[in-house]
């Protein structure tokens, strides 16, 4: 049996755990409330640009946009979205698995043979990996994969500047033809205890006529009915709005992403704590009981030595 | 009271501006244009530049803005900026060193086969001038 000292040591380790634990928490809870406040104050931006490109739909017939170009699909382009840390319980793991299973599947749809030659006539690769996040970067370089741009997590700063390079890296590689259609895998933020896993493809962008009826769009809250005069044409308003619509598109996935990664640390870190705390209350029981026995112990010691001098 | 109407200025990040306005000039892609209250229903694209502001206390505030979308009907205006930022806000040094090196971008990229490169830079040019602009008062 471990003696005293053992157990008083180990019980003030974990101790020490719960405290950080309990700090982590603190601190993901604390981050996990600013993510929200951040998507709650992109909002009214959000909201008008799809009550835009609402009212832009229906003025506009046989539109045609790069980024609405449906083509033959030889390649994909895959972007992972993970975080930079660990200690999130499974959300990394999560993501990942399906993400790997995802990428697995493409390939195995689009053979490299088959994905053709870009503009400059060199070869494509049928699937292009993209990642965000270093968690996700570490396990495809890991396993062979060829992972074209790694960019780090954006935190819950979520930087927009940031946010547009990540964007416009994935818009490149579908406007330059290296890949015909864009898929990203990323984790819907149901609430703070739950988080959804998800494939979503995302570009080419469903084109806005096709969801949009005229009633619809004379609904939103500026519309009414009024016939909007527009300036420049209202194609040319769409081909200017669309890829700012993309970016906002990035921008709430990322954010997303960002608030499932701290709701997944709450959990994991409370969870953590409350282990930590059943941990110091089993090991106090056996300090309690090893401390008991030795008493017994010495004073049946005591008691013989005693009946020895006597006898 | 008349002549004044609601004006909304957001980015993605956050809503910058929210009041009620006596004026206010855009720099729209085709050309500079004011709105006043009672404007017909419009949606115009906007190139990065200044927005003057002419407050209900007629007060004038300037803001740079990086190229956006205006939207007006019904007296509710807003503006969707890619970013923008307070005259007050502008630091005029960083605005002049920002503009150096967006010229400096911009003369490295003038030859053919760059012209991805060259819009994006003039682009930075063209934000980099509104703000300086905003910034020095002119």
């Amino acid at each position: 049996m471990a003696s005293l000292r053992d157990i008083k040591r180990k019980i003030r380790v974990v101790k020490n755990i719960s405290q950080i634990t309990q700090a982590m928490k603190m601190v993901a809870a604390a981050k996990l409330r600013r993510v929200q406040e951040r998507v709650e104050r992109g909002k009214p931006y959000s909201q008008t640009m799809a009550e835009l490109v609402g009212t832009l739909g229906p003025n506009v017939r046989g539109f045609e946009h790069p980024l609405l170009a449906e083509r033959p699909v030889g390649a994909v382009g895959i972007v992972v979205i993970a975080a930079d840390k660990g200690l999130c319980g499974s959300y990394n793991t999560n993501i990942l698995r399906l993400a790997h299973q995802f990428v697995d599947r493409q390939m195995r749809v689009h053979p490299a043979g088959e994905a053709g030659t870009t503009p400059e006539g060199l070869p494509r690769q049928s699937v292009r990996l993209m990642t965000v996040g270093r968690k996700a970067n570490d396990y495809f370089t890991r396993r062979g994969y060829a992972v074209e741009r790694a960019f780090p997590s954006i935190g819950d700063q979520a930087p927009y500047d940031q946010v547009r390079a990540i964007s416009n890296a994935i818009t490149g590689m579908f406007l330059t033809g290296q890949v015909d259609e864009v898929y990203i895998c990323y984790t819907e933020f149901v609430s703070a205890l739950s988080q959804h896993p998800q494939a979503v493809k995302f570009l080419p962008i469903e084109p806005p006529t096709a969801t949009e009826t005229p009633e619809a769009a004379g609904q939103s809250t500026f519309g009414g009915n009024q016939e909007f005069t527009f300036e420049p044409s209202a194609p040319q308003l769409l081909g200017v709005l669309l890829p700012r619509f993309v970016e906002t598109r990035v921008y709430q996935l990322l954010l997303e992403a960002v608030a499932s990664e701290f709701g997944a640390r709450m959990t994991a870190m409370t969870n953590a704590t409350k282990n930590a705390g059943e941990q110091i209350d089993s090991l106090t029981l056996v300090y309690n009981r090893t401390r008991q026995a030795n008493i017994t112990k010495e004073l049946l010691d005591i008691v013989g030595g005693a009946e020895a001098l006597r006898g | 009271m008349a002549g004044i109407f609601n004006l909304q200025i957001v980015t993605p990040e956050r809503e910058v501006f929210n009041r009620t306005v006596r004026q206010v000039t855009l720099p729209g892609m085709q050309g500079q244009f004011g709105v006043l209250r009672n404007h017909a229903p419009l949606v115009a694209a906007l190139d990065p530049g200044m927005v003057e502001i002419w407050d209900d206390q007629d007060t004038e505030l300037r803001m740079a803005i990086g190229g956006g979308f205006f939207q007006i009907s019904n007296n509710q205006a807003m503006i969707l900026a890619d970013s923008a930022e307070m005259s007050t806000d502008i630091s005029l040094e960083r605005a002049q060193e920002a503009e150096r090196r967006a010229r400096s971008r911009m003369a490295g990229q003038m030859e053919p086969g760059h012209e991805m490169q060259r819009d994006r830079a003039e682009a930075a040019l063209k934000r980099a001038r509104a703000r300086l602009r905003v910034a020095s008062g002119r």
